[in-house]
């Protein structure tokens, strides 16, 4: 099946072919990583460079500038170290092919492709259409992958065929007749199955999930189309699926449909009438779902933001009126009505925090779908158990929670499960493995968890690795927590030998930079033979930190309480001046650089500093580093507050926040305060040895 | 002067909002003015040119201020009751940034003919100058929004 050759306009043809050719590719690389061979390497590098210079001609110049950088990664790092950033590469790049290319290859697959007209269409409808059809599409696929380790059970059977089944008469409202005919398809399939006369697993429920797919890619078809020409293309596969779908009809609906995708056409229009629906069909079908929902009310997430930044206003607001409010020589009646104000306003901050909350269920349902993909892909038996994907979390954290979460899965199942289950078997497992993916709430933080019972890290080919990469010296004998520090080294993770002995590691510094941004921790346990567990712990909003406040000088600072380890006021004797300007703080045994905060922040406002400050022992970037400043003010809430940080600022500011006075104060970037302090080090032992 | 005639910019009528600073007055298009306001305590921020003040709380919102009389290498005043900040919005790629400047104080709305040149001359700072125009006897200078609050105004910099 070369669609490509035959195609006249050259772009059309490069996405087309180079479509073709990278999709098989991530599976490849992942063979070639663990298994790394010259021919592989030589192949690749071929591959990206013919797509550099097709895609320079063709007028992509992203994308050939990308497939230059891959061909770097591979010269630089070769195939085991660069392969996670080259399935990041094709990945971008498909994603970059994609859309257009499914209307272009649909335009020159077989020269006729259903154009829905979408401008005659009412908008309220429409929108109505557009904003459900994504809820009941994930709601179908979740109840689809939920049946393929459970295969007989009928609730969730018949919740996807619910699903489907709104979506049609959804879409014959909104007058979108290819949607209507591809959901009445999947609604067909699924009661075959439901009437027993086929068993939805395996190639069935492929099919199935396959229906839902090209769903959502007529739901983004159609966004797309309102966006630009007011058209909808149908891709020319979504009749050729339709059929396979519903390949013996009974009905007159459904005959149509069978023929094929040149009377898809037909087919749409013939659903599209407004006539009863009397396919004898649906006589099976259950009365309209009455599926439990929460009331819910859409908001555009601008609105969202808008709200909860006037309540932080007027939290403060109010908190600047109590202030200058002098109690004692209120009416009584004045006083109560102000605590009562107090009181409201708190807990308006406290709902519109809860507002921004969502639960990760989405992020979890999209995992799901991606470890069967990925157990497919890789002929592992994998089930995923999930749980707590009620847990919410805010908003701007879930969607940065996925490429982490997509890291470690991707370990988990190329990785850390064995390859043979006979090898399970023999460990006295059971054949099919389990990756658990669980959430729930610990205090003030998310708890997330990915434990798969596969292999679990090699721990002696981790330190052997160390040993000869120069991180260890030789003979070590590292504590757990060193060796999870080693696994999250940059580079250190991506190891050729690391991945193919103890089958970890491709990628886990990404991990930990996302998580770190995200202003989380990790930590890890693992059994050899039995298994490991990544576990990660992040804010629960990204808007709101717990901080310290610190005084230096006139002027008042906030450190994340997240950062500090402990604080101490230091005896002038525990501090050590091994050389001109440096100093150190002798801490719990070690030596810790220390940083005088009126020193660092140009604090010059003619305050003395006091004789006893207060140093806070804080940890970022790996680090720790005692930061003095002059006074411990309190602990607090704060909401950050984002600026444009003007040029030259100084890279320890992460933002600001307002304090109860009004006035602004700056938050400081522990990790951007260690890395100063670190080229600070390396620049005078720099200048020492260069003497 | 005699450059000023030669080259000159046509420009529609326009309203801008007049300021001075020392004896000088300024004008910044009416379009990128959002308010102005008294000035309020602003929070110094380590690190950064001379000319960036610091930041302040606007309803909420965390802004950066430029002293203009820093910028354009004039001599420092103590504030006084008629300093304030004129609050700007400028529109950039992504989203708009909002940044303001201190100024002694706000003189008038003005409506600027085609009068207006571009600066020529080397003694104004030049890069922050979007012309000049005559309004009766005096001449006002049009400053460019974009450029007194984007780059930090130096080239210089932290090196």
């Amino acid at each position: 099946m070369t669609v490509s050759l035959d195609i006249d306009t050259p772009v059309a043809g490069f996405r087309a072919r180079w479509r073709q050719v990278l999709e098989p590719l991530d599976g490849m690389v992942l063979t070639a990583a663990a298994n790394p061979a010259a021919d592989d390497l030589d192949d690749l590098l071929r591959l990206f460079r013919d797509l550099g210079c097709e895609a320079d001609t063709a007028g992509e110049r992203d994308v050939a500038a990308r497939a230059r950088a891959a061909q770097n990664v591979l010269l630089d790092d070769g195939l085991g170290a660069g392969a996670d950033r080259i399935l990041e590469t094709t990945d971008w790049i498909l994603r970059r092919l994609a859309p257009e290319e499914t209307a272009e290859a649909a335009d020159v697959g077989c020269g006729q492709q259903d154009i829905v007209d979408l401008r005659p269409l009412d908008p309220e409808t429409l929108r109505d259409f557009l904003d459900e059809a994504g809820e009941h599409l994930d709601e179908a696929e979740a109840r689809l992958l939920a049946l393929e380790y459970a295969p007989d059970a009928p609730a969730s059977l018949n919740a996807a065929f619910r699903s489907f089944h709104t979506l049609k008469g959804m879409a014959g409202f909104a007058g979108l007749a290819p949607v209507q005919a591809l959901a009445h398809a999947a609604e067909h399939h699924l009661e075959r199955a439901r009437r027993g006369e086929i068993a939805l697993v395996g190639d069935e429920l492929d099919l199935a999930l396959a229906a839902t797919d090209a769903l959502k890619r007529l739901v983004v078809g159609v966004v797309e189309g309102l966006r630009h020409d007011g058209r909808l293309r149908v891709p020319t596969d979504v009749p050729a699926l339709a059929a396979r779908l519903a390949p013996a009809p009974k009905t007159g609906g459904l005959v149509v449909l069978a023929r094929g995708k040149e009377h898809a056409r037909d087919a749409a229009s013939a659903a599209m009438q407004p006539a009863p629906d009397d396919a004898p069909t649906w006589a099976a079908a259950p009365p309209a779902p009455a599926v439990a929902r929460r009331e819910a009310v859409r908001v555009s997430a601008d609105r969202l933001d808008l709200l909860v930044d006037t309540i932080g206003e007027l939290v403060i607001t109010e908190a600047m009126v109590r202030r200058h409010c002098d109690l004692r020589r209120m009416p009584v009646e004045q006083q109560r009505n102000l605590e009562r104000l107090a009181k409201l306003s708190r807990e308006l901050q406290r709902i519109g925090l809860e507002v921004r909350m969502v639960p990760v269920r989405p992020v979890f349902q999209k995992m799901a779908r991606l470890v069967r993909d990925l157990a497919r892909k890789s002929g592992r038996d994998v089930e995923l158990r999930t749980d707590g994907e009620d847990t919410e979390l805010d908003r701007s954290v879930v969607d940065l929670l996925t490429d982490p979460l997509i890291h470690l899965l991707r370990n988990a199942v190329d990785h850390g499960i064995e390859a043979d289950p006979a090898t399970r078997v023999a460990a006295g497992k059971p054949a099919r493995a389990t990756i658990g993916l669980r959430a729930y709430h610990d205090g003030g933080s998310i708890v997330l968890e990915v434990e798969d019972d596969g292999r679990g890290l090699d721990r002696a080919a981790i330190v052997d690795k160390a040993i000869r990469r120069g991180l260890l010296p030789p003979g070590a004998h590292p504590a757990d927590h060193e060796i999870q520090r080693l696994i999250f080294q940059p580079g250190f993770s991506t190891s050729t030998r690391v991945t193919e002995v103890s089958g970890r590691g491709v990628g886990l510094d990404v991990v930990r930079r996302n998580i770190e941004e995200l202003r989380g921790g990790m930590e890890i346990a693992s059994e050899p033979g039995r298994g490991c567990r990544f576990r990660f712990r992040l804010p629960l909003t990204l808007a709101v930190i717990d901080g310290l406040s610190l005084g230096v000088g006139a002027e008042t600072y906030i450190v994340p309480t997240l950062a500090v380890r402990r604080i101490v006021r230091p005896e002038p004797s525990e501090i050590v001046r091994p050389g001109e300007g440096d100093e150190l703080l002798r801490h719990e045994g070690a030596l810790i650089p220390l940083l005088r905060l009126r020193d660092c922040l140009g604090v010059a406002d003619g305050t003395a500093a006091p004789a006893r400050p207060v140093a806070l022992v804080v940890e970022g970037d790996g680090c720790r580093l005692a930061l003095v400043a002059d006074d411990l003010l309190g602990q607090q809430q704060v909401v950050i507050k984002g600026f444009d940080n003007p040029a030259g600022a100084a890279s320890a500011i992460a933002g600001g926040t307002i304090l109860p006075d009004g006035k602004v104060a700056l938050i400081l970037d522990v990790a951007g305060l260690v890395r100063s302090a670190r080229a600070r080090c390396e620049r005078a032992r720099a200048a020492g040895t260069g003497d | 002067m005699s450059t000023l005639a030669q080259d000159t910019a046509a420009v529609a009528t326009r309203r801008c909002l007049g300021f001075r600073l020392g004896g000088e007055t300024f004008g910044l298009d009416i379009a990128v003015v959002q308010e102005i306001c008294g000035l309020p305590p602003v929070t110094r921020i380590p690190g950064t040119s001379a000319h960036i003040r610091g930041v302040v709380n606007l309803r909420g919102r965390v802004v950066p201020v430029v002293d203009l009389r820093v910028l354009f290498g004039m001599e420092s005043v103590p504030d006084t009751s008629r300093t304030c900040l004129v609050v700007c919005r400028i529109e950039g790629r992504a989203e708009a940034a909002v940044a303001a400047a201190v100024v002694d104080e706000v003189s008038e709305v003005m409506r600027i003919g085609d009068t207006t040149a571009p600066p020529t001359s080397a003694e104004l700072s030049g890069s922050y100058v979007a012309g000049l125009a005559q309004l009766g006897e005096r001449v006002v200078v049009l400053l460019d929004a974009a450029r007194i609050f984007g780059a930090g105004g130096g080239t210089g910099g932290t090196a």
